[in-house]
């Protein structure tokens, strides 16, 4: 077995969290911060055809998003960062009949903007990147994972708790194409269009 | 920000994910002949004293038997334990999907597979078949049994030999030796026939050091068939 790649992860999380953390002193204030949890879906990530139409796509899997942001100006907008890790199962499925496949981690990293709709609705665009993380580095992932280029759009839903602090219930999409180094090796070309829809419920401070 | 969402949104844009073309394979099937020399009862079926039972039939490892337990000989100096180790990652890299996972063990009481150091031994009693591989250097051959006469069980564990023709140490029989461990272990997956191209790994004679593209070819298709044969130990 070869060795998971949680390590980069690991990196991915704590520059994020450095990153937001050494906003200017003048903005301190005015920083929101937000965890949310929740569970992630993915359409296929890889479909095929030997004897007959073959897919492979991650199962829903538990989220967990992290974000901060600051004002762009004084109509509501405000620039945010958002980091988003799930970790689930990814499984191969043909005929009806589904293979486990192993554990499939992502972690996405998106900076964007966000502004009011209506009064505790909040719209957000975003652009980033997303890294493939599986547990073991086998079937389209052995040689090596992706990080690939994406997008997303979302709702945020705030309800004032107590004070400083806010209840909310996000919706993110996010799309991006996926391919693996694997894949390419073995002749495959061009990229799978992938989206993913993120429900997740926590807390704004 | 929006402009540059909109570049993004054309940036990814492009082409769909298409899987190689893969080329036309050969034959993995085996043809399984018996003749019954008293009336027999297999699974509530009948079958008759003094005749013949052939059926094609053809095998590979299903889910619920992964991984497949490897056994390698580390006697006679052929190195076979790396050698196996690096076969199972060439058949492993082109069965992408989770058709296939082989671990080597060192206890061959419980493997599916064992691998020799040697000729082999005569097998008697049951259906089975021998396919052999003679590149020059090193030669291999691998048993496959099947329940008689229904054909309908595969008789683990799987049985490889290879012996060596050149001394041991030379570039060539190391060469030699790796190809046709590979070559046999394609057999172990269920590939029950030599491809017709000395171009290809599986060819009775192989030259080459991996599966080629109608080596995959095949055994992709093998493994996304039902199978007849049921692997019991």
């Amino acid at each position: 077995m070869r060795t998971a790649s949680t390590p980069a992860l690991r990196r991915l999380t704590i520059r994020t969290a450095v990153a937001l953390a050494f906003v200017p002193g003048a903005l301190t204030a005015q920083v929101q911060w937000t965890a949310r949890l929740g569970a992630v879906g993915s359409t296929k990530i890889v479909s095929d055809a030997i004897v007959s139409p073959l897919t492979v796509t991650p199962a829903v899997a538990p989220t967990l998003l992290l974000g901060g942001s600051i004002p762009m100006d004084n109509k509501g907008r405000r620039f945010s960062v958002e980091l988003g890790v799930a970790s689930g199962s990814y499984n191969s499925k043909e005929n009806g009949t589904t293979t486990p496949l192993g554990t499939l981690r992502t972690a996405t990293l998106t900076a964007g903007a966000e502004g009011l709709m209506m009064p505790q609705l909040r719209w957000r665009v975003a652009l980033g990147f997303i890294k493939y993380l599986p547990a073991e580095k086998t079937g389209i992932f052995q040689d090596g994972a992706p990080t690939r280029l994406d997008i997303g759009a979302g709702l945020d839903y705030r309800h004032p708790w107590r004070p400083g602090w806010e209840l909310s219930a996000a919706l993110r999409w996010d799309y991006h194409r996926f391919t693996t180094a694997h894949l390419q090796s073995q002749g495959y070309t061009g990229s799978e269009d992938v989206h993913r829809i993120t429900l997740a419920i926590g807390v704004v401070h | 920000m929006f402009g540059l969402l909109a570049a993004s949104v054309v940036a990814l844009a492009c082409n769909e994910l298409s899987g190689p073309i893969r080329p036309t394979g050969y034959g993995f099937t085996l043809v399984a002949r018996d003749s019954v020399t008293a009336d027999t009862t297999v699974a509530g079926k009948l079958y008759h004293q003094d005749s013949i039972y052939t059926d094609t039939i053809w095998f590979h490892w299903p889910e619920s038997r992964l991984p497949v337990r490897i056994w390698a000989d580390t006697g006679g100096g052929l190195g076979l334990p790396g050698h196996v180790r690096d076969g199972i990652a060439l058949w492993e890299q082109v069965l992408q999907y989770g058709e296939y996972d082989a671990t080597l063990v060192g206890d061959s009481t419980h493997a599916d597979v064992l691998v020799y150091a040697g000729v082999p031994s005569d097998t008697a009693g049951i259906f089975a078949v021998r396919m052999g591989s003679m590149a020059p250097q090193c030669s291999g051959a691998t048993d496959i049994r099947v329940s008689s006469p229904d054909h309908k069980k595969l008789l683990l564990p799987i049985r490889v030999y290879i012996e060596n023709k050149y001394p041991l140490g030379e570039d060539s029989t190391t060469w030699c030796l790796g190809l046709t461990v590979a070559h046999e272990l394609g057999h172990s997956l269920g590939l029950f026939q030599h491809s017709d191209s000395t171009d290809d790994l599986m060819s009775s004679n192989p030259l080459v050091p991996a599966p080629t593209a109608r080596d995959v070819s095949t055994v992709l298709f093998l493994y996304h068939f039902r199978p007849d044969l049921v692997p019991v130990p």
